[in-house]
């Protein structure tokens, strides 16, 4: 069986977009694509359908991470960097249309633990479903679900956070004090 | 550990468009007279779409794909690939194909110890030229002729230095409990940037210019009673040292300054905690 390289062409740029979220430096981002498509084309085994193929290209991009993780002996600070999951969920934080900017929001992304930026960025950028991302990440769907609200809850407080400072020129009022 | 709610899993799974059938339903006429949750639904809408908008430029250049498919295709056909192909040369008895096969192996393995010998020699090239030992006897005049710690006028001089070379960036490692106490010319050009530690500890940052292009690994090396992390990026040469400083918490350190120097921004919040965290673990400075 030959392998679909249209199929590699139609991912490799959610995939350069999944590695930045996973690693936060472009250069090594740009690297660990690379090396994912060498091992995808000589893979031994390749995916049947058109459509197996990003989830297969996604994993093995997520495996070339965690191997240069172990070897920049980081792996265990992918693990731990899960802040305290102290939100009250209840209370919805309302963002305003204007804090939503590209800088506002790579910045709070950037703040995440690498779990909730990779899960926001499987659904929101790659465009994964549930369940795809359930079996790449071989966690089960409720965890999927609510690992996303969590780190779509912390986004939004990030987002909140940084309201204080000035954006476009703007001074921007705390949402919170908005909201209350 | 407070839970999301399972209603909050609810409004985000409409959002993503999971919910089908019966359940999209019902959610749908729940919305329809809940002006709360509509407002939610609108929020995450929102926030999804930013999520997006965030990542809609490729953070580098894509790589090369017809450059690798051209690769791939020179190195025959998938049906053969290497590792079937080297065994099917041992089944067949190293015959002429197999030996030039192997032949090429053996020039393979040859250049890569010479590829290896050859870096690590360039690895050792900020060390070579003099200036690991300029920084060791610099941070050991700073130990012994200490100057009083003035973190704000340090911080003053570096960002006066850093004006005059926009290359330079140097993380602020009070997360680790070290702050700026020194800022001084180091040789020509270069910089010694002196952090302090709240338990005797005393740790230098050089860098220096340099003209020779490329990437140096980051080593590590004891010299004397100093532990000296160098390494070489954008242009510039590094050393990070130390003496009596627990080597596991210096050598976090140093691997976190790389990333902060490789990327020109300070640390995230994951490093900040995994250095105060090891900070606290760790034992005071014995110099």
């Amino acid at each position: 069986m030959k392998i679909c390289r249209r199929e590699i062409e139609k991912t490799v740029g959610p995939m350069l977009k999944y590695s930045f979220a996973l690693c936060r430096d472009s250069d090594l981002a740009c690297d660990l694509v690379q090396d994912s498509i060498v091992k995808a084309l000589s893979a031994r085994n390749l995916p049947e359908r058109g459509d197996s193929y990003k989830p297969w290209l996604f994993s093995i991009l997520r495996n070339v991470f965690f191997d240069h993780l172990r070897r920049t002996r980081r792996w265990s600070r992918y693990h731990d960097d899960t802040p305290p999951d102290d939100l009250d969920c209840a209370t919805a934080i309302p963002v305003e249309q204007s804090l939503i900017n590209r800088l506002t929001v790579r910045g709070g992304l950037a703040r995440l633990s690498g779990q909730h930026r990779e899960i926001l960025v499987l659904i929101d950028v790659a465009g994964f479903t549930y369940g795809e991302a359930a079996e790449l990440l071989e966690i089960p769907a409720g965890t999927v679900m609510s690992r996303l609200s969590r780190a779509r809850q912390r986004l939004r407080q990030e987002i909140s956070s940084d309201n204080l400072h000035t954006l476009d020129g703007m001074q921007i009022v705390q949402a919170r004090k908005a909201a209350e | 550990m407070r839970q999301v709610s399972t209603r909050t899993e609810t409004v985000n799974a409409f959002v993503d468009g999971e919910l089908k059938g019966a359940e999209a339903a019902v959610f749908l006429g729940e919305l329809a007279g809940d002006a709360a949750l509509a407002r939610q639904v609108s929020d995450l809408t929102r926030l999804k779409a930013a999520v997006q908008d965030s990542f809609d430029e490729l953070p580098c250049h894509a790589p090369d794909l017809q450059e690798l498919f051209d690769q791939y295709d020179a190195g025959g056909d998938r049906t053969g690939d290497r590792t079937g192909g080297w065994r099917t040369a041992i089944r067949r008895g190293l015959t002429g194909a197999g030996l030039r096969l192997l032949a090429g192996a053996g020039a393979a393995v040859a250049a890569v110890v010479l590829a290896a010998i050859v870096f690590f020699w360039q690895a050792d090239g900020v060390a070579r030229d003099g200036f690991v030992a300029q920084a060791i006897d610099a941070h050991h005049r700073w130990l012994t002729r200490p100057l009083p710690s003035d973190a704000p006028e340090g911080r003053r001089q570096l960002a006066a230095f850093q004006r005059l070379n926009d290359r330079i960036y140097v993380p602020d490692l009070s997360a680790s409990k070290l702050s700026i106490g020194l800022v001084t010319r180091f040789g020509d050009d270069g910089v010694q940037v002196g952090y302090v530690g709240t338990r005797a500890c005393h740790l230098s940052l050089f860098i220096r210019p340099t003209d020779t292009p490329g990437t140096l690994a980051m080593s590590e090396a004891m010299v004397r009673d100093s532990r000296v992390f160098s390494w070489r990026e954008n242009r510039l040469d590094y050393a990070l040292l130390a003496v009596g400083m627990d080597k596991i918490r210096l050598r976090l350190i140093a691997e976190d300054v790389l990333q902060a120097t490789r990327l020109m921004q300070p640390f995230d919040r994951a490093t900040q905690m995994a250095l105060r965290l090891n900070r606290q673990k760790s034992q005071p400075c014995a110099a």
